[in-house]
């Protein structure tokens, strides 16, 4: 929901994303990817939100 | 009297008040702390790489986000654990802020064995797997294995953004013996309640109350209140029961013993008093006056804040053809879809109910499920099917058929479903025992394999996920005793299933009727949520 969210935000979050999508047996041994694209995806709303 | 102190008397005292002032340190020496990410699967009895001395939370409001803390033994057993969490304090007011929740669960344990049915071939590992979240407690960790202790933080609707610091204490009888802080950074973003991704999950009521055989059966208030709770706790962590839960015909075959079929009704669920041509199901009764819609209604008004806008009224038959069927059985479905539409439409819900059509069909159930599709439209035009395939030429085959297809996640591409979804056309997926490639929910999977369901799903486009189970829980049904809920260890005696451990259930039956999530399902939600 913080995608759907993000209203076309360009971030690391989307990049991140769409190569997840592209080969999802990578990721599965990268937890830490995905944190740090939770982290960003916040990081870009809530920069939406101040503004 | 004599009231000089003896050098023996000395020794003693000294020694009595060394062990009462450092009551931490001979404790403290025998368990290690470090923190783990939620997105990895912790095993006893193996060291577990990327371990943390810190641990730092970033989280939206109305977000939920987990980690673990790990607590190991060294040389010695260790008894009488026991981990908790202290009030969250803002780093700028240095007050407490009562708002941030924290939860606390023990990551329970599954055992595997040799002969499990495993469909991607050799095991990683024989052995217990992490999975139930068994309720926060006293545990035991032998030497030189280590128990996770699964924290999970919440920060409502209002909570200031901000930095925050938490403290988790550990204590071994009613000692402290160890702590550790963690930070919690809320951001200035709220998710919405009402949810996006129109997901669905089966939750059979028929095995809820095998469960729990709640006084007044199936049909009473307390039953009611009991799958409400499930409801809710599903539809919290992004995945409700919305496939089954309004399903109020049950065509597929019963469910007789329990564990046998998928999504066939047990013999509870099931209204007696239409007759063999009847298949009424709760949560939908026959009253003299017609249908009893009241349960439903109930339902409804339940599930509608989580934004209720995908959901079954009734599923087809999966093996007998359109022909075999007794027409006495198409004229009586006729009839409840046109009660069930009547009242929708007074809530202006009907433009959200489906009918599920034969799951799964092969190649020669294609003219029934062009059949049955025919048939809901003769009933109202307007009513929607839903079709769920583990076929990869049937969307083609059965193009313009269906409202809404339901592939599986990794039948998409070859599917040829894109085209579809494209056009404009609902597309949903899901996982289940085929195929069985990554990603899947198999216990004896990664975690990072439920976490990227919701991610796969932003990414390509899809309108949500689906899954077949929630509490399918096959001989496990009516256990009460599958857990130590008041001993120290964390092995629980869950058996396997038909379906490799795990497929069919994300819940395990807690005492008192509480849903236990599962290591799965937390991050199946975080997934949703990064979405």
């Amino acid at each position: 929901m913080l995608m759907m969210n993000s209203r076309g935000e360009k971030s690391e979050a989307m990049q991140i994303a769409a190569r997840v999508a592209r080969s999802p047996e990578d990721y599965t041994s990268d937890p830490a990817a995905i944190q740090s694209a939770h982290v960003a995806l916040l990081k870009a709303l809530a920069r939406i939100n101040t503004h | 009297m004599d009231h000089r102190i003896r050098v023996p008397d000395l020794v003693i005292i000294v020694s009595f008040l060394l062990l009462n002032a450092i009551p931490a340190w001979p404790a403290s020496s025998r368990l290690e702390l470090s923190f783990q990410s939620s997105a990895v699967k912790v095993f006893q009895d193996e060291p577990t790489p990327g371990t943390s001395a810190t641990e730092e939370v970033s989280i939206a409001r109305d977000e939920y986000r987990s980690f673990q803390l790990l607590v190991a033994a060294q040389g010695k057993d260790l008894h009488n654990v026991t981990v908790n969490a202290g009030p969250l304090i803002a780093e700028k007011s240095a007050k407490t802020e009562p708002r941030i929740q924290v939860n606390l669960s023990l990551v329970g344990y599954v055992l595997t064995h040799a002969d499990d049915r495993r469909p991607w071939g050799k095991a990683t590992k024989i052995g217990w797997w992490p999975d139930p979240l068994l309720p926060n407690r006293p545990f035991d960790v032998a030497a030189r294995q280590t128990q996770p202790v699964w924290v999970t933080v919440y920060a409502p609707a209002g909570t200031p953004p901000g930095t925050y610091t938490g403290k988790l204490s550990v204590m071994m009888g009613n000692r402290r013996v160890a702590e550790r802080s963690y930070q919690v950074e809320v951001f200035n973003v709220t998710l919405p309640k009402e949810q996006v991704l129109r997901n669905a999950a089966f939750m059979p009521s028929g095995n809820l109350e095998a469960q729990y055989k709640v006084p007044g059966g199936i049909n009473g208030k307390p039953f009611l209140h009991l799958y409400e709770r499930w409801a809710r706790f599903a539809y919290e962590h992004h995945l409700g029961p919305a496939f089954d839960m309004l399903m109020g015909w049950n065509q597929t075959e019963l469910r007789k013993p329990l564990e046998a079929g998928s999504l066939g009704p047990t013999p509870d669920m099931l209204d007696q008093k239409f007759g063999p041509a009847s298949h009424v199901t709760w949560p939908v009764r026959w009253s003299p006056k017609g249908y009893d819609f009241t349960t439903a209604d109930q339902l409804i008004d339940m599930a509608l804040p989580y934004g209720l806008k995908r959901f079954c009224i009734a599923i087809f038959d999966r093996q007998q053809t359109w022909e075999q069927q007794d027409p006495k059985t198409h004229a009586a479905m006729a009839k409840f879809l046109r009660a069930y539409v009547a009242l929708l439409k007074k809530r202006g819900l009907d433009k959200y109910a489906y009918v599920y059509n034969a799951d799964e069909p092969g190649p020669k159930m294609w003219p029934t499920v062009k059949k049955n599709y025919e048939f809901v439209k003769s009933v109202d035009p307007q009513l929607k099917t839903w079709l769920c395939l583990n076929n990869v030429k049937g969307v083609r085959a059965l193009d313009g058929f269906t409202d809404m297809w339901d592939v599986y996640i990794r039948q998409f591409d070859q599917s040829g479903v894109a085209r579809n979804l494209q056009a404009g056309q609902p597309v949903i997926w899901g996982l289940c025992v085929y195929p069985h490639e990554h990603p899947n929910l198999f216990i004896e999977y990664p975690a990072m394999d439920a976490r990227i369901v919701g991610w796969l799903t932003y990414v390509y486009g899809v309108s949500g996920f689906e899954y077949w189970g929630l509490n399918q829980w096959g001989p496990n049904t009516g256990r009460k005793d599958w857990a130590p809920f008041d001993e120290g260890s964390t092995h629980t005696t869950w058996q396997r299933t038909r379906w490799p451990l795990g497929d069919g259930w994300l819940l395990y039956p807690g005492p008192h009727g509480e849903p236990l999530s599962s290591v799965r399902f937390e991050n199946l939600r975080d997934g949703f949520e990064d979405a």
